[in-house]
């Protein structure tokens, strides 16, 4: 524990700093990881929109091929009729017709013979069906003013006598259609190139099956035909024509930077887009096969990224969260941690005092053995905290011992601080008087004055003349002292109330005479009230007995006596400060003896 | 040590049990603060349960009995057993306070 609390001090000794740098780590810290978060889900939104896109690409795709194919079947399924039909130009009329309803996205038919097949015809021929208002209408289209040997899709099927798709076109008005047309050269029984048939497909529903993307408000799709034309897109309200025509500059141009991925090829190319200034992906790919037609998707970035933008709301909000909290507790253990130091300081700073009060209240006291070849006297102070109310003193002045022992009521600093002034006031007093009673009625005025908490002291006085051995006492509400001769006897006194309880209290003294060999023992209730661990007391019969088998010798018997009070007392430990004085006076012929 | 404040017979009494010893002065002397407070009335301290007192108690009683005579009334120590009517006649202060 202290180990421990050693350890906070030497953290918070340049504690300001050390905080500082920890808030800041652990700013740091969270701020880390803010950003890893961020990334992370950065990367994985972006790997998202990548999935999806791919997803609608192929479905797109598919959806495409699966038309082609479809009208490509129809075709085939259909060859053999108009191959039969070759033989009776009427009938082609039938053959268009079924051509036109083998399949419903098929918008309209055509078989364009070639010039001069059928002599009674003249020499264009071209039956045509289409669909108006819901019935099919069956006509001869070509004349003077439809001259389909001119049409592109003609001449090239001559030419390469191949089945081919032709680029996506608007046709009519109201509604406009966008239609492909799938051309398709028809051989006669005689293996002679006959005629062209072609299959007008519908692909208007395109635009609309492009941009239905539930996941990005913004996003759109488009198709161009292999020459970067545009076929099919989103209304001009979504998207500007500039953007469009950005978007599929930036698809045909090869120099821009893209990245091409998964086993569809899907083109990315990150731009801005011209108009709104928003950054955004561009996903594209062509068809696998023939016509090689483009879809494409934008997705604007901004709405790709909208979850983490929200997370990183709360990401920050927590990450402050948790530096709120660190700064708290850091805050909190700070100040304990510093109240903690400040105490033990200031614990140390008041032990350190106490011990140094002491030793000032040791010093006070008469230090060495008196041993004169009439006279010994020990005295014997044991606080039971650091300073203690007790008090014991003696000197000589004029071949008179003066001694004395006293006991301010309580115990610590308030009872060690009356005692000093009582104990240096009693010395002054003990310089200029000699009659007892006389010193401790002045002690005792001098006491009274502005003693408010009403402290008092119990007193013994005492004055032996040398020569004569007589002594003169004053009992201040003080234990009796013991006499040790034969027998151990009270020293007899009066009443007197202790120093400092009655301003007006008049002190009256006693005299006797000390026989030789006699020791004097005087005490306070320290001894005789030490209690043991069943709050007995150690009490004055005990104490009685004790010295009367003890040692005459002053320093022996005080310190007989508190080893017996501390063996009493055993683990209840002292209370109470033990103090006592011993005095033993020897006439000449004690000495000559 | 406990202490019990009670009013009877127009006498505040305060009933004092346990021992009243230096550790225990500062809490009985809050205790009795009714009684040093007081105005007009007798003060009875009760000390049939009170088995010791230090010198610090004797301070306490002291104090009350100067306080409580400058108004004009009396302090009354009521049950006092053997210890401590010995403590307060070493001490003199026994021909201060009437008994009962």
């Amino acid at each position: 524990m202290a180990a421990f609390i050693d350890r906070i001090r030497i953290f918070f000794k340049e504690r300001k700093g050390s905080r500082l740098v920890l808030i800041l780590l652990t700013a740091l810290l969270l701020e880390l990881v803010a950003v890893l978060q961020y990334t992370y889900t950065r990367n994985l939104l972006i790997k998202e929109e990548e999935r999806i896109t791919r997803m609608e690409l192929t479905m797109e795709s598919d959806v495409i091929l699966n038309t082609l194919e479809e009208a490509e079947l129809s075709m085939r399924e259909n060859e053999w009729s108009v191959q039969k039909s070759l033989a009776h130009p009427d009938s082609l009329f039938g053959a268009v017709g079924r051509m036109i309803r083998s399949n419903p996205s098929v918008a309209g038919a055509c078989i364009a013979v070639l010039p001069d097949y059928y002599p009674e015809k003249g020499r264009l021929f071209e039956p045509y069906a289409h669909k108006e208002g819901g019935r099919i209408v069956v006509d001869q289209i070509a004349g003077p003013d439809h001259d389909y040997t001119l049409g592109p899709d003609f001449q090239r099927a001559l030419r390469e006598e191949t089945d081919f798709w032709s680029d996506p076109y608007a046709y009519g008005t109201d509604p406009v259609q966008q239609l492909t047309t799938y051309t398709y050269p028809i051989w006669d029984r005689s293996g002679r190139l006959a005629a062209i048939c072609g299959l007008d497909i519908d692909l208007t529903w395109l635009s609309d099956t492009l941009n239905v993307h539930p996941y990005y408000p913004s996003s759109f799709g488009f198709m161009l035909t292999r020459n970067g034309r545009l076929v099919a897109g989103p209304r001009e309200e979504r998207v500007s024509p500039q953007t469009m025509a950005y978007v599929a500059d930036l698809v045909m141009d090869p120099t821009v930077d893209r990245t091409i991925r998964g086993r569809h090829r899907v083109n990315c190319i990150e731009f801005r887009d011209p108009v709104n200034r928003e950054w955004a992906y561009l996903d594209f790919r062509a068809l696998p096969r023939s016509p090689g037609w483009i879809v494409a998707e934008v997705s604007y970035r901004d709405e790709v990224l909208a979850p983490v933008r929200s997370m990183m709301w709360r990401i920050l909000l927590m990450a402050l969260a948790g530096l709120a909290f660190v700064i708290f507790i850091i805050e909190r253990f700070a100040r304990v941690g510093k109240r903690l130091w400040e105490s033990d300081v200031k614990q140390a700073r008041i032990e350190s005092e106490l011990r140094i009060a002491r030793r000032i209240q040791e010093e006070m006291l008469p230090k060495s053995l008196l041993d004169r070849a009439d006279l010994a006297v020990q005295g014997f102070l044991a606080p039971a905290k650091e300073v203690g109310g007790d008090l014991f003193d003696y000197f000589v002045r004029d071949e008179k011992l003066f001694f004395c022992i006293g006991d301010v009521c309580g115990k610590g600093i308030p009872a060690a601080m009356v005692m000093a002034v009582a104990h240096s006031l009693l010395r002054q007093l003990c310089e200029q008087e000699e009659d007892p009673a006389c010193i401790v009625g002045k002690l005792n005025g001098e006491a009274c004055r502005n003693n408010e908490s009403g402290v008092f002291l119990t007193l013994f006085l005492g004055v032996l003349d040398l020569t004569s051995g007589r002594l003169r006492y004053c009992n201040a509400g003080h234990e009796h002292p013991l006499f040790i001769r034969d027998t151990v006897e009270e020293l007899p006194a009066l009443a007197n109330v202790p120093v400092g309880a009655f301003n007006d209290f008049e002190y009256r003294g006693q005299e006797t005479d000390v026989a030789p060999g006699a020791v004097l023992f005087l005490y306070t209730d320290g001894v005789s009230e030490a209690m043991d661990i069943n709050r007995q007391q150690y009490g004055r019969k005990r104490l009685r007995a004790f010295l009367s088998g003890c040692s005459r010798q002053p320093d022996a018997l005080v310190h007989a006596v508190g080893d017996s009070v501390r063996t009493f007392v055993g683990a209840a430990g002292q209370s109470d400060d033990i103090t006592m004085l011993a005095l033993r006076y020897r006439e000449e012929q004690d000495k000559n003896r | 040590m406990k202490t019990t404040v009670l009013e009877t017979d127009g006498r505040l009494v305060a009933v004092l049990s346990g021992e009243l010893d230096t550790a225990a002065a500062a809490e009985t002397e809050v205790a009795l603060k009714p009684l040093f407070e007081s105005t007009g009335k007798d003060v009875v301290l009760d000390c049939a349960g009170l088995e010791y007192i230090a010198s610090s108690g004797i301070r306490i009683f002291l104090n009350l009995l100067k306080t409580t005579q400058a108004k004009g009334n009396r302090v009354i120590l009521k049950n006092v057993n053997e210890v401590i009517r010995d403590v307060l006649e070493l001490t003199g202060f026994i021909s201060y306070f009437e008994f009962e």
